[in-house]
């Protein structure tokens, strides 16, 4: 049984860890969706410790091909010798695989995990003439980012359908609060700040300020400013500096920040 | 004063787009889409400004309780805004920032309304409820009313217009006639005094903002007297602008001018179809810039991810992939690599072939938008036509900003031959930024539509900045040309002479009127060759556009070869 301190901090929302864990228990998949910076990844980390699983965690770019999932043959001096992908592995030690920004590999690379994702829970490696059946304990878990890809990176239908999904959004008020002096252990006034200036840019939503003021933002700038960097010129590289490249509308951001958090440190 | 930077600010607060001017009358308030700030010392007048935003986000201003105040002395008013303060400042606990939340629970400890209906009942009944010091500003509730009804398109009836004459200078008198205990509260009494460094007021001001409370020094120049005073800035009477004015206005351009870039205007040809040949340098354009406009807010509206995705594949060209693991043809470079690997015994890349694939964009798209006087006719829903085209142009800039293409956008009207205006919204080479936003909320209507003219600048203006590629031509307008000795089938067939010129220059054509009444037959006539939709709304564009788009396209494509 694994120590609590050892599990990695996760502040339940909604009824999310609820689900992940039915699912694992029933043998589903899960696509985490959300913006970035709301807790998907660390979701995936606390649930792997309390459910007692390894985590292997495969960072998805365009590039990646169905050897980099499945596995590939390595020249050893003059033998050949198989080394199993991360997909592969996870199948057989029966681990959690996360696949992040599942939308960023290609379709083609993709399709490699529908014949794990639905009844049959085998995976076809080609290259060895196996057909691998996943351990019990395998689980496939994706995350994906709705708002920001481009029309034409969308994820398949056919994919998408073999998943249980979770919806992930930024935290409500008193959660978010919670989770940022948790991280960080700056004091509660500077973070009620901060979330209420996180707060105040997400109600914004203009074009020219695509991604909004993320969970992870908050905790940058709060660790920044721990560190004893002034408070607006720590939320400004954090916070407005990420979100935005046009010049005027970061002035008038930074307005923003002057009206919700002052400059003295608390 | 240049306010402009607290509109987002404003907006982040309210949950919707505001915008942010000097207070004429001394006073700040808003009228639903604009929060007019009085002059003051800058963290002063962030509390008003933070203050009007939130009532405005938590329903204070909702019109069937502000029609209520219309009927009531401004001393409801008055303490119905210190209750609706408080109140907000309750459940905004989140979103007013900690210093104005301070201020405001200091200003009355009583007990909290659960809803502006009850803060109104209580405002009416409770005469004890004191009112808030000047610098959160005051409802005007004949001004929210219109502003209210502006959004939603109405227009005053004269009796209500005359109502708003009579009610609002009541704001600048001193004293009610008939009431005889006083309106002002105890805590504008205490900022009367020549603010001693005891007074609470102050004192809370400095520890909050590190400021003095500089208020009621400042407005009381001149004036001697203690704070009870309220201003009296002279009464602003908005009027209505009678149809016959706006007519003129509209028609010989007074108003806002248009700011001339430069003297280097281009000259252009147009078609006499009586003779059968072109009247050389016939027409002058000039390009301008948009005049800014006091209250023009540049937030955009929301994506629309629907027609982006319809707009995707329109213009796609074929890109180049190289190390892929299939393909119709051989990488050589990777194939050097893998090579090169195994001979050294070590693994090697396999993905050793390249292939095409039609993800690349190669569009180049100018959008133009018709800004003649004709468009601020109303619709048959009641706002103006311009409003529609306006928002039309918008969604189309955006998606297709979005994706990445090039867009340049531009207003046109004309006045005469020799006056062709091009006023520019957004140049190819910049995003759809709040700069570009904000000229496009601030082009007005005016003067004519030589249509002939503008279509071959903007056609000019593809092949020349936007060589490669693609070219679209997107005119937002219905459609009808019009100008000084331009008109019927003179101009009809000056306009579908300059379409065949850019459609065979591989530009085209498309024409989007919303909105607008013009019979269909002339629609045929004059743009029948090219494309053209008729929309009752702007979006209904996600249904059209890819259709429109593509066939404009490609017919273009094969006129140029």
């Amino acid at each position: 049984m694994s120590n609590m301190s050892d599990i990695p901090f996760y502040k339940q929302v909604g009824d999310e860890k609820q689900i992940f864990s039915a699912a694992w228990h029933c043998q589903h998949a899960v696509m985490l969706k959300g913006p970035t910076g709301v807790g998907k990844t660390r979701l995936v980390e606390s649930m792997a410790a309390e459910l007692g699983r390894p985590l292997i965690t495969v960072s998805c770019h365009e590039d990646l091909t169905s050897a980099d999932l499945l596995g590939r043959y390595l020249l050893k001096g003059n033998q050949t010798v198989w080394m199993d992908g991360p997909l592969t592995r996870a199948v057989r030690e029966g681990a959690i695989c996360y696949l992040d920004e599942i939308v960023e590999a290609r379709a083609d690379t993709t399709v490699a995990i529908h014949a794990l994702t639905d009844h049959r829970r085998t995976l076809y490696v080609e290259r060895l003439g196996e057909t691998l059946v996943a351990a019990p304990e395998f689980m496939l878990v994706v995350s994906y980012n709705p708002g920001y890809q481009s029309i034409l990176k969308d994820l398949k239908p056919s994919t998408r359908q073999r998943m249980v999904s979770i919806e992930l959004g930024f935290p409500p008020h008193d959660v978010e609060l919670e989770v940022i002096i948790k991280e960080t252990g700056i004091n509660k006034e500077m973070a009620e700040d901060l979330v209420r200036l996180g707060g105040a840019i997400r109600r914004l939503d203009i074009s020219g300020v695509p991604e909004v003021s993320s969970t992870r933002a908050l905790i940058a700038a709060a660790d920044l400013i721990n560190s004893g960097l002034k408070p607006h010129a720590a939320i400004r590289a954090a916070m407005i500096g990420p979100l935005c490249d046009d010049k005027d509308i970061a002035k008038n951001l930074m307005q923003i920040v002057n009206t919700y958090v002052s400059e003295e440190a608390n | 004063m240049n306010l402009h930077r607290y509109g987002l600010l404003a907006s982040a607060i309210a949950g919707r787009q505001m915008g942010v001017v000097e207070s004429g009358s001394g006073e700040t308030y808003t009228d639903g889409q604009v929060i007019y700030l009085a002059r003051g010392a800058e963290k002063l007048q962030l509390v008003g400004l933070v203050a009007q935003a939130a009532l405005l986000c938590f329903g204070s201003f909702e019109q069937t309780l502000i029609v209520q105040l219309t009927r009531k002395r401004s001393a409801v008013a008055s303490r119905y805004l210190t209750l609706e303060a408080v109140r907000v400042a309750h459940v905004g606990q989140y979103l007013m920032p900690r210093a104005v939340q301070a201020v405001i629970a200091a200003q009355w400890s009583g007990a909290v309304s659960g809803s502006p209906a009850e803060s109104l009942r209580r405002a009416m009944e409770e005469k004890s409820i004191p009112a808030l010091p000047e610098l959160f500003g005051v409802i005007r509730p004949w001004v929210l009313l219109k502003g209210l009804r502006e959004i939603e398109s109405e227009a005053l009836s004269d009796a209500e217009l005359r109502g708003a004459q009579k009610y609002e200078p009541e704001f600048n008198e001193e004293k009610d006639e008939e009431e005889e205990e006083s309106e002002t509260s105890i805590l504008l009494n205490k900022m009367a005094g020549p603010a001693p460094s005891d007074n609470a007021i102050s004192n809370m001001f400095k520890a909050i903002f590190g400021v003095e409370n500089k208020a009621s020094g400042e407005e009381k120049k001149g004036q001697g007297g203690s704070g009870a005073e309220l201003p009296s800035g002279g009464a602003k009477f908005s009027k209505k602008i009678s149809a016959g004015a706006k007519l003129i206005r509209t028609v010989f351009g007074i108003g806002e001018p248009d700011r001339p870039d430069s003297d280097n205007g281009v000259t252009y040809p147009e078609w006499d179809y009586r003779t059968g040949a072109y009247l050389p340098q016939w027409c002058y354009v000039t390009e301008f810039d948009v005049a800014p406009s006091a209250g023009a807010r540049g937030l955009a509206g929301v994506s629309d991810r629907a027609l982006r995705r319809k707009l995707a594949r329109l213009g796609t060209t074929h890109q180049r992939h190289k190390r892929q693991h299939e393909g119709e043809s051989l990488d050589i470079d990777a194939l050097i690599e893998l090579a090169g690997d195994v001979l050294s015994g070590q693994s090697g890349d396999e993905r050793i072939y390249e292939t095409t694939r039609k993800t690349g964009r190669g569009l180049a798209v100018v959008v133009l938008i018709d800004a003649s006087g004709s468009t601020s006719d109303q619709q048959a829903g009641g706002s103006p036509i311009w409003e529609a085209q306006r928002k039309l142009a918008q969604n189309v800039i955006t998606a297709f900003d979005e994706l990445g293409d090039m867009v340049g956008a531009y207003g046109f009207r004309s006045y005469g031959r020799n006056d062709v205006r091009f006023l520019r919204v957004k140049d190819f080479d910049k995003r759809f930024d709040q700069a570009a936003q904000t000229r496009l909320q601030a082009l007005k209507p005016s003067g004519f539509t030589r249509l002939g003219a503008a279509i071959r600048h903007a056609s000019d203006l593809l092949t020349t900045k936007a060589a490669t590629g693609h070219h679209l031509l997107v005119v937002v307008s219905d459609g009808f040309p019009y100008d000084i000795e331009y008109e019927e089938e003179y101009a009809e067939q000056d306009v579908r002479h300059a379409l065949g010129e850019a459609m065979a220059s591989g530009v085209g054509c498309v024409c989007i009127s919303v909105g607008a009444p013009t019979d269909k037959a002339l629609l045929d006539r004059v743009w029948g060759n090219v494309g053209h939709a008729s929309l009752n709304e702007p979006r209904e564009i996600v249904r059209y556009a890819e259709p429109l788009f593509r066939a404009a396209i490609k017919n273009a494509a094969a006129e140029y070869r």
